[in-house]
């Protein structure tokens, strides 16, 4: 067995910031293409960006949640469509290191693997000798087309009728990929539907979720006792998801600052846009939210890496304030984009201006679900005046 | 000198959380009289929380500004005035720290001793034998009814056409009281105008401000040592006053929920306000904001706490942020405050019922010249667009 050093978290994120400059590169090519860029898959696979939520003996740096936002954060000051990207396949390496210990030598013996996933349980498991029979259509499956394999969310039919959740896993080379990613947003995500039919799936590579989104009671031995396991699944991703948002935002900011030096303010006596009162008012306004939303994403991440280190699991509230810091963050980049982009001029229409891709991706990525604010903001408060939930996303 | 422990932050923190119940019962007659209560201000002097920042010679705690906020944040739950109050008198023995030992030694001789003081140099000292003469009148002096000493800036002339900074320390009883305090808020913190006429103040009492705010120079040996007086004077005077807003909208909060579970939602089909979405939305974003405040009266208590501890200059940046901390958190405070108000029906108009009054309260607070968002943003937008900043007070 070779022992691999893990990278400290400087490093990895100081990979991450040097890739942005080649990212921007092609991030006009990459939408225009509805894909990402060979050399950008090639750069992260490099840095080994996409190994920070892999288990270790497979080569992963089992980075804290911490580091896994700041460097998708970073990604996504390149291009939110290459944040979002690596912040599902993260998601979906560390789904797989919640499958029985043989299932995750078959997925990771491609030392290089790259998984997508989906969480909607849109597909149906009928039990079957040995295993079950999959049949499904998954929308949003973002990366489907660079993935070898693929975790799907699914509904378990069970003995009395019901149905559970589940999660499957299935080699890409079993499933069926519908080009329907032509959007707004976030095109470079190549986030298609998938969809199976009558597929046989061997029982190991079924996975109960219940347990694991109640009780973190997953099927792997190897990761019983590792705490990068120990962590709910809603929080984590809610904290993974959100931080390509905060990323767009400085990147925003980053294009904002690029441009002002140069501009004046048509139609006005503003010789320099950078003399205006307004001007100022509004990147102090800009800047303000992004550290806010900053404060939302780092508040959720570290309290995953908190109550992962002392082995403390999750009560509602606490489960509905890490959606809430999805939704925050959220709400908070959406207006500080909305607002830099508010004073961009018409010069910033320009497809070749970053500016106004950004705030396309920023606008389709805050209709996920699970970050829209208002949905977070309704669950939120709910339980703050001592109702249930009203979701099971938790 | 009599040896003894400094109090530790969740101690005094909780001392003041202890003193919410008899501030509340208090609360409108101190609006009412336009002072604070002798039972609450012995109250504050019993729980040792008027010596936050006295020096330790004096049986002061020189706590750090995170503590400081700690328990302003719990007065301001009580009644935005006491709190208010507090901080002022708080800097007030802060200020009294920067002078010779010599007039410490007078001043301080009560170890409780209340010093009130203004920040806007409404006042010309003009030298004679052996100290000034000082003239001027002071608006918003705040607690001066309660206070022994007040510390009063002031210019000096230096020739006809030059005048630099000074801050002059006279006792109370010097000083003529004009009782303009008739306001829409904040009324119980008694801040009348102060007039000193023809008074003469001996030299020692005057503090050159100059080398103060240029090089941290003050005339204390004694404090020489202490971390305390280290810090650059626009940060170290101004940051624990954005605690008052924070606190407010905790006592908005408090109070909006301990009126739910009677309201129902006049002119609706709602039984209980509890119950309606539009609620839940409601809540939530009031409290994401409190957070929000939280997180920048947090951030610009450690930056100072972390700087004044490490010795580390202050950038031009950290100055503008810090000052954009205190009206972030005062304009997240007044937003969780005006959507609770909002939501609090005609019932919460009746002055008994305390939402109506710290709504007053914040609304006049987020008008103080240090802590108005607007002002802050401009000035941190010139900052971040590389300009000068329009204000030296920073």
């Amino acid at each position: 067995m070779t022992i691999i050093a893990a990278a400290s978290r400087p490093d990895l994120v100081r990979r991450a910031t040097d890739l942005v400059d080649l990212i921007r590169k092609h991030a006009a090519w990459q939408e225009e293409n509805r894909t990402l860029h060979e050399e950008v898959l090639q750069g992260i696979a490099d840095a080994e960006l996409l190994k920070m939520r892999r288990p270790a003996r497979y080569g992963g740096s089992e980075a804290d949640v911490r580091t896994v936002v700041d460097v998708v954060a970073e990604l996504a000051r390149g291009d939110g469509s290459t944040g979002w990207s690596v912040a599902t396949m993260t998601l979906g390496s560390w789904r797989a290191g919640l499958f029985p210990d043989e299932v995750q030598d078959e997925i990771f013996a491609d030392p290089d693997v790259r998984l997508c996933g989906s969480v909607s349980p849109t597909g149906f498991l009928t039990p079957t000798d040995g295993g079950y029979i999959l049949n499904g259509e998954w929308q949003f499956i973002t990366g489907a087309p660079h993935a070898k394999w693929i975790i799907q969310s699914v509904l378990l039919a069970t003995e009395d009728g019901n149905y559970v959740p589940a999660a499957a896993a299935v080699p890409m080379s079993d499933v069926t990929i519908i080009d329907d990613w032509r959007t707004s947003g976030m095109r470079a995500t190549s986030s298609v539907s998938t969809a199976v039919k009558d597929l046989f799936v061997p029982a190991a590579r079924v996975l109960p979720m219940l347990p694991v989104l109640l009780e973190g009671q997953h099927q792997s031995a190897q990761n019983a006792d590792h705490q990068v396991w120990k962590t709910p699944f809603m929080p984590l991703a809610s904290a993974v998801g959100v931080a390509p948002l905060l990323g767009m935002a400085r990147a925003a900011q980053d294009a904002f600052f690029e441009r002002l030096p140069d501009r004046r303010i048509t139609y006005t006596s503003y010789e320099r846009q950078i003399d205006a009162p307004l001007t100022h008012l509004q990147v102090a306004e800009a800047a303000v939210k992004i550290d806010e939303a900053e404060f939302h994403v780092h508040r959720v991440a570290d309290c995953l890496d908190s109550k992962a280190g002392a082995g403390e699991w999750w009560n509602l509230q606490e489960r509905v304030v890490a959606r809430m810091d999805a939704g925050a963050a959220t709400q908070l980049v959406t207006e500080a984009v909305g607002v830099l982009n508010g004073a961009s001029g018409a010069s910033s229409v320009y497809s070749h201006v970053p500016i106004q891709r950004i705030v396309r991706d920023v606008d389709a990525l805050g209709l996920n679900a699970a970050l829209v604010p208002s949905t977070n903001l309704e669950l939120y408060g709910r339980v703050l005046v001592g109702l249930e939930p009203n979701t099971q996303f938790l | 000198m009599s040896k003894f422990e400094t109090p530790t932050r969740g101690e005094l923190v909780g001392r003041a959380a202890d003193l919410v119940d008899l501030i509340r019962k208090h609360a409108p007659w101190q609006e009412e009289n336009r002072v604070l209560h002798d039972e609450v201000v012995q109250g504050v002097v019993d729980a040792g929380l008027f010596r936050l920042r006295a020096p330790r010679h004096y049986g002061g705690y020189e706590s750090d500004t995170a503590t400081v906020c700690g328990v302003i944040a719990e007065l301001a739950r009580g009644d935005g005035s006491v709190a208010w109050c507090a901080n002022t008198w708080t800097l007030g023995s802060w200020m009294v720290g920067l002078f010779p030992d010599e007039v410490q030694d007078e001043i301080s001789a009560d170890q409780d001793a209340r010093i009130g003081n203004s920040i806007s140099p409404n006042g010309v000292a003009v030298p004679t034998d052996g100290g000034v003469i000082l003239n001027g009148k002071w608006p918003f002096s705040t607690g001066v009814q309660q206070s022994g000493w007040f510390a009063h800036s002031a210019v000096q002339a230096v020739d006809e056409n030059t005048f630099v900074p000074v801050l002059i320390a006279v006792p109370a009883a010097d000083l003529i009281i004009v009782d303009d305090w008739h306001t829409v808020g904040m009324r119980g913190t008694g801040s009348v105008s102060t007039v000193a006429k023809d008074l003469f103040v001996p030299q020692a009492r005057v503090l050159p401000m100059l080398p103060l705010i240029m090089e941290g120079k003050h005339q204390s040996e004694r404090n020489a040592g202490s971390v305390l007086w280290k810090g650059p004077f626009s940060p170290s005077a101004a940051a624990p006053a954005s605690a008052v807003s924070l606190g407010l909208a905790r006592a908005a909060w408090d109070s909006f929920l301990e009126r739910l579970p009677n309201r129902k939602i006049t002119y609706t089909n709602y039984e209980k306000q509890v119950e309606a979405p539009l609620t839940h939305l409601e809540v939530a974003e009031a409290a994401v904001k409190i957070d929000e405040a939280e997180f920048h009266v947090r951030r610009g208590a450690e930056r100072l706490d972390g700087k004044n501890a490490s010795g580390e200059p202050w950038t031009l940046e950290e100055r503008a942020l810090a000052r954009m901390d205190m009206g972030a958190a005062t304009l997240r405070a007044k937003e969780a405050v005006d959507v609770l108000n909002n939501a609090s029906g005609g019932s919460s108009i009746y002055s008994h019922v305390p939402l109506q009054r710290i709504e007053r309260d914040i609304q006049v607070v987020s008008l103080h010249g240090v802590l108005h968002p607007a002002t802050n943003f401009e000035l941190y937008g010139r900052v971040l667009c590389g300009l000068e900043p329009n204000t030296h007070l920073i």
